[in-house]
């Protein structure tokens, strides 16, 4: 009996994310084929995972590869009055917090710092749950998803502020900011997590193998 | 497994569409350009990274670890990473980042020093720390040998590293008012600074001041190999025959002293010279004008007679061009015979003969001189101060002496003694006495009666010798008559002319009878005059007696001695 449950997978069937037109697979199908929507010839989800999910990785193992620029290298140089240096997240982070500015440090440590990281685990962590077609407690996975993407965006405040105060703060001697090249890699890891995470198909945390 | 109640038959739907894909996704390009990137900026940031170096400072005032630069040319080139005190408390280590560029012209003579705030007597500078903070400069050096460990300078060169030019090194008795920073004068231009001294350890120059200039370009290049370098330290007044003469190289100089150079005309002004080339530092510039050879002989002189009046440095003169100079006075008592000798030491510069001689030829043309006659005497250089020079010269008819090498180290050279000149107050006081004593003599005679008996006497033996002449006559006529009829005539004209000759000198003398008479007029005035010279004598005797005393007296006026 067909219940109302039953989804499209179940009935043996494909359908287009784009138009929702339904079609059947293929008799045979080998290991490099890609299926496509005969209405709109949009790419079908497929049972092979490991296809469905390689856009996700390749952009989240981009970002975790900048990521380790992003913290080494000086994100930007402050000059007043002839004096200053580049600093890096991490030494701006240390040089407010030894000046007794702790919450400003906490703010940017978790801004920038952590949430990063956690995006990149937590990607990580979901596309590995995808591909081992694990079914433990995809409620919360769901929700650890939704935080994933809906925070991803608020790492940009660092590179928003960047981009104001250099644009803003070019007093020549008195006072002077500088980008470099750490804040490039910073942004660039924040957008392919961001890409990232807007790739996943979270619906395939429901999907049985 | 489409049921019959299955509302959607499955055998309506279109079968989707097959496409073969044996590459991976194009979106691996975008982790292999992250990659690519990534590794990149790493790889030009670890490149970009220069030597990490110590430096040793005295202390790390104005050194903040983590902020201060590191700055050459201004342009900032490293910075303090860290600061630690050393093992045994006494310096601080600033462990320094400096970067790539800088790292490759790091030599083993770079040097640092700390840029504060700085206001000395010559400069005024390191303002904009006041603003900035304090700052290390520093000087790449001129190899590329990086060393890991330098010592900090305490202050910055007077010379920046920006500036071309060249070091020289000047040796000097004493470092008079001169200072790191003392202006350096060509032709009272400032041309460079002192940028520092020391007590020399060199060999040949120990105990002497090494100072070390800095001359600009393009004013290096007239400094030549015979180039005089003289202190131009404040006002140099000199007073000659010609009048009184003041020098100042600048009003800058005269505060804070200085050194001016002079190169002789280009002809004989020798080589360019090279950086670092040494130069004796001369105290003024008059000793800087008369010439200086390198060549000297030492010799030992005793005099007869005190010395006073000899001191150091007193020129050492033949046929009145200075060749030398004493350089060291002594005494030497032997204590048997209870004589002491005075050794004078006196250096002579025998390339004032010919600039070609060496060492060996003047010693043997020096002693060629002697053996021919070459005597050294002390001489009155001046009256009025009463200062002795001594003074090479040739006897007329020397008693023969040679060099002697009886002193340990130098040669004896002959002496004579003093000229008249010498003690010319004491002779001419006893010249007057004797002058005097003729005078009164000359006097007594005029005023006597020995005067008219000499007359009288002349006047009997002119009466004598008329009575001879008379005689004579009478023979010659005697003569005439018998044997030479035709020279009497010519000889009773020659006793006319001489009876009226006789008469003559008879008038003259009764003349000078008169002139001679007690109270003739000019018998008067020459006494008169022979007063006046008297009292002339006795005013010169007075004035020598003054001189004598008082030397100075001429310049400063008489002072009465003090009871």
């Amino acid at each position: 009996m067909p219940t109302l449950n039953q989804t499209v997978r179940q009935a043996g069937l494909l359908q287009c994310n784009v138009c929702g037109g339904l079609s059947r697979p293929p008799a045979s199908l080998s290991r490099y084929s890609v299926l496509r929507c005969p209405r709109c010839h949009a790419r079908l989800h497929t049972p092979n995972r490991k296809r469905s999910v390689e856009v996700t990785w390749a952009l989240l193992i981009a970002s975790a590869i900048l990521y380790i620029p992003a913290n080494a290298l000086p994100v930007m140089s402050v000059y007043m009055l002839g004096s200053g240096q580049p600093d890096t997240i991490i030494s701006g982070v240390y040089k407010l917090w030894s000046t007794g500015q702790w919450p400003l440090a906490l703010i940017v440590f978790v801004a920038s710092i952590v949430v990063p990281l956690l995006k990149l685990f937590a990607l990580g962590f979901l596309l590995v749950g995808i591909q081992r077609c694990s079914r433990w407690r995809q409620h919360d996975r769901m929700r650890l998803y939704r935080l994933t993407e809906y925070i991803g965006r608020w790492s940009m405040v660092d590179i928003f502020v960047i981009a104001i105060l250099v644009g803003l703060v070019q007093f020549g001697n008195l006072a002077r900011v500088d980008a470099n090249a750490g804040s490039l890699s910073f942004a660039a890891v924040v957008v392919l997590t961001m890409l990232a995470a807007h790739t996943l198909d979270e619906r395939m945390i429901w999907e049985e193998c | 497994m489409a049921t019959p109640q299955d509302p959607l038959p499955a055998d309506d739907l279109p079968t989707a569409l097959v496409r073969e894909q044996r590459w991976p996704s194009p979106v691996w390009l975008v982790p292999l350009a992250a990659l690519l990137i990534g590794l990149w900026l790493l790889f030009q940031n670890w490149y970009e990274r220069g030597p990490t170096i110590v430096v040793q400072f005295a202390n790390a005032e104005g050194i903040q670890p983590g902020k201060t630069e590191v700055r050459y040319r201004a342009v900032t080139v490293g910075k303090v990473k860290q600061l630690q005190l050393d093992d045994d408390l006494k310096n601080v280590n600033a462990i320094i980042e400096l970067n790539k560029e800088i790292g490759r012209h790091l030599g083993s003579d770079a040097r640092f020093w700390v840029v504060r705030p700085r206001i000395s007597r010559t400069e005024i500078s390191g303002l904009t720390t006041v603003f900035s903070g304090s700052y290390i400069g520093m000087d790449p050096g001129t190899d590329s040998n990086a060393s890991r460990f330098y010592t900090g300078d305490e202050r910055p060169p007077v010379v920046t590293p920006a500036e071309n030019g060249k070091r020289f090194f000047l040796f000097s008795e004493t470092l008079g008012s001169l200072d790191i920073g003392s202006p350096v004068f060509y032709k009272q231009l400032a041309v460079g600074e002192v940028i520092d001294y020391e007590l020399s350890k060199d060999k040949g120059h120990e105990g002497k001041v090494r100072i070390e200039i800095f001359i600009r370009e393009p004013y290096a290049d007239y400094v030549r190999d015979n180039t005089q370098f003289w202190n131009a330290s404040g006002l140099e007044v000199s007073v000659n025959a010609d009048g009184a003469e003041m020098r100042m190289q600048s009003f800058l100089s005269f505060l804070i002293g200085g050194i001016a150079f002079d190169t002789p005309i280009p002809a004989d002004a020798g080589n360019v010279s090279t950086a670092g080339a040494s130069f004796t530092l001369r105290r003024n510039y008059k000793e800087a004008q008369t010439k200086q050879f390198a060549e000297q002989l030492f010799y030992v002189m005793h005099f007869e007679g005190s010395v006073s009046g000899l001191t150091i440095g007193s020129p050492v003169q033949y046929e009145g061009i200075p060749i030398g100079r004493v350089e060291k006075i002594g005494i030497t008592l032997d204590r048997h015979s209870l004589q002491a000798k005075v050794p004078v030491l006196v250096s002579i510069q025998p390339q004032h003969f010919d600039e070609r001689l060496n060492r060996e030829e003047a010693k043997e043309l020096m002693q060629q001189l002697v053996a021919k006659g070459l005597r050294a005497r002390l001489q009155m250089a001046s009256f009025i101060t009463g200062q002795k020079v001594i003074v090479l010269g040739m006897e007329k008819d020397p008693k023969p002496a040679r060099i002697q090498e009886t002193t340990q180290f130098y040669g004896e050279f002959p002496t004579t003694a003093g000229s008249t000149f010498d003690n010319l107050p004491l002779l001419a006081a006893q010249a007057l006495v004797s002058l005097d004593e003729t005078l009164g003599n000359i006097n007594r005679i005029l005023s006597g009666i020995k005067l008219d008996k000499t007359v009288g006497n002349l006047n009997t033996v002119l009466e004598e010798a008329a009575t001879a002449v008379k005689a004579a006559r009478d023979v010659l006529v005697t003569v005439d008559s018998k044997t030479l009829p035709s020279v009497q005539q010519d000889i009773s004209k020659l006793a006319d002319d001489l009876g009226k000759t006789m008469q003559k000198l008879q008038g003259s003398l009764g003349q000078l009878d008169r002139l001679t008479a007690p109270h003739s007029p000019t018998q008067h005035q020459l006494q008169e005059m022979l007063e006046e010279v008297t009292t002339a004598a006795r005013s010169l005797r007075e004035l020598t007696d003054t001189l004598q005393r008082q030397p100075t007296a001429p310049l400063r006026g008489k002072q009465e001695d003090a009871r």
